[in-house]
């Protein structure tokens, strides 16, 4: 670890704190790593494309994983202090009651979105298609035109 | 006798069309004849009277050419066969190695850039570069009389009245953690918003993630960007885009602190501007960057995504810390405006002036 503050090493002392600190976060369970996604199927899971064709087969696998939003309660941020408390109730039961509204927009929301996605595939599995046959288009013609010039040739 | 120089493109919030302009009329300053020239395809609109199309180029032996060169374009070609004394100004060439997967073209590019480096360096009268950092790169491919001139700063996009709009957005009582500069893979930006998950969540729910900066150099990134956000619930990280002069200065306004985690730079100009604005700045240790902060901010490496949170609420949250920081970040800058660019230029020309 380095941590230069207004170029003084600051690694043994600041650095030491804020490992501690940083140790006493991750294992504070209940709030732990952000993310819920596991890493295979997470959005950087892109990093490993190593090509523009490959990048887009991951993108497509991870947008099926996303194409409908989930319905999971969240965390609503509540301040300190008594009024933060009112406030944050208010926020929870607001919730409750337009929940079931919500849920039933989401699935409208949810549908339309696999849609989308399966138009992307259909539209992928076209161009692939495409693309195939046309290369055995041309390999067809290649092959052909070789035949022609080689008497041509002898 | 001229002195023109030849860039590959010229956009507005882009460093070297900004550092190609303040050459352009200091030079002018001196009585010399000096034009911008660039491939029209490649210019922004808005700076079209900026500059000349890259056909009307024409120098003698008597000219100098400077061509700032920071990727492979047409205009290379151009300098590399122009009759005048040519100077190269190198800006760095990012690794391709970043972009496979995201833009194979771009990569293809920065390596065809890459590949040709020694080679125009040879061919080119001077060598100069807006960093040591870029210099030691060019001495280890075999380049040996290589100059550093470091890349010039302007505040006045910065003095600008900040943008109405973006302040009225921002300045709620959150704090804003802000990322200015190309959305590309070599920033790593996907580590800040990683930290910004932690800071948010566990630290401070009361905060936000600004990234300011063009997304069309490398879309697919970008889309990963916020696929990511979209994976971490943080519908604090908002992706500003491209931001007019106004807007820039309104950003750093409201701005708690600077971060950038990229690991390779040139130099890094957006740290300048964050310290300029008095907005503490915290990068990683990495590239032309330590350069770029001269002994002042925060510069860190090997830090996890939650040291890397906890390193920004303490430099957000500890007023001693903070005013430590901001006095180192005004004295580099007081050291910055001393600078003479115009001597150092005259001197780097050198003989050639007549």
């Amino acid at each position: 670890m380095k941590i230069l503050i207004a170029g003084e090493d600051m690694a043994p002392s600041l650095g030491a704190e804020i490992k501690r600190k940083a140790d006493v976060l991750r294992k504070r369970t209940d709030r732990a790593a952000p993310s819920k996604i596991s890493p295979e199927i997470g959005a950087l899971a892109l990093h490993k494309a190593r090509s523009d064709a490959e990048y887009l087969g991951h993108y497509m696998r991870l947008l099926r994983y996303r194409d409908a939003y989930d319905t999971y309660d969240f965390n609503i941020p509540r301040r300190s202090g008594f009024l933060g408390a009112i406030m944050a109730g208010f926020k929870k039961i607001m919730w409750k009651l337009l929940r079931y509204q919500h849920d039933r927009i989401a699935f409208r929301q949810n549908l339309i979105n696999g849609l989308f996605t399966n138009a992307i595939e259909f539209e992928m599995e076209e161009r692939r298609r495409n693309d195939q046959e046309i290369n055995l288009r041309l390999e067809r013609i290649e092959n052909l035109l070789r035949e022609i010039s080689a008497p041509e040739k002898k | 006798m001229n002195i023109h120089q030849i860039l590959a493109g010229f956009a507005d919030g882009d460093a070297i069309s900004h550092e190609a302009m303040q050459l352009r009329d200091i030079i002018r300053s001196w009585g010399y004849e000096s034009d911008i020239f660039v491939d029209p395809a490649r210019v922004s609109p808005s700076l079209y009277q900026q500059c000349k199309p890259l056909d009307l180029y024409s120098a003698t032996s008597e000219d100098i050419c400077l061509h700032h060169y920071g990727i492979n374009s047409p205009s290379t070609d151009l300098f590399l066969a122009s009759p005048a004394k040519k100077v190269i100004i190198y800006h760095n060439i990012t690794p391709d190695e970043y972009f496979y997967g995201f833009d194979d073209n771009l990569a293809a590019e920065l390596r065809a850039g890459r590949s040709r480096l020694r080679d125009i360096c040879r061919i080119a009268d001077a060598v100069w570069t807006v960093s040591h950092f870029n210099a030691s790169e060019l001495k280890e491919l075999g380049v040996e009389k290589v100059e550093v001139f470091p890349l010039l700063f302007s505040s006045w996009n910065l003095d600008l009245t900040p943008e109405p709009m973006i302040l009225q957005k921002f300045t709620r009582n959150l704090k804003n953690i802000l990322f200015v500069g190309r959305i590309a893979p070599n920033k790593r930006i996907e580590d800040l918003i990683q930290a910004f998950a932690w800071y948010n969540k566990t630290i401070n729910q009361y905060s936000r993630l600004i990234i300011v900066g063009s997304n069309r150099s490398s879309p697919r990134y970008y889309a990963m960007l916020r696929m990511l956000a979209a994976d971490l619930d943080l519908p604090n990280v908002c992706f500003e885009g491209f931001a007019a002069p106004a807007g820039l200065a309104a950003y750093y306004r409201v701005a708690d602190a600077y971060v950038c985690p990229s690991i390779h730079e040139g130099y890094c100009l957006p740290l300048i501007e964050a310290m300029y604005c008095n907005v503490p700045v915290i990068t990683r240790d990495a590239g032309g960057m330590p350069e770029a902060l001269d002994g002042a901010g925060v510069s860190y490496s090997g830090l996890d995504e939650v040291e890397l949170a906890e390193l920004i609420n303490r430099v957000i949250s500890d007023k001693r810390l903070h005013a430590r920081i901001i006095a180192s970040q005004q004295e580099r800058m007081a050291r910055l405006h001393a600078r003479q660019p115009e001597l150092e230029l005259k001197t780097l020309l050198g003989a050639w002036l007549k």
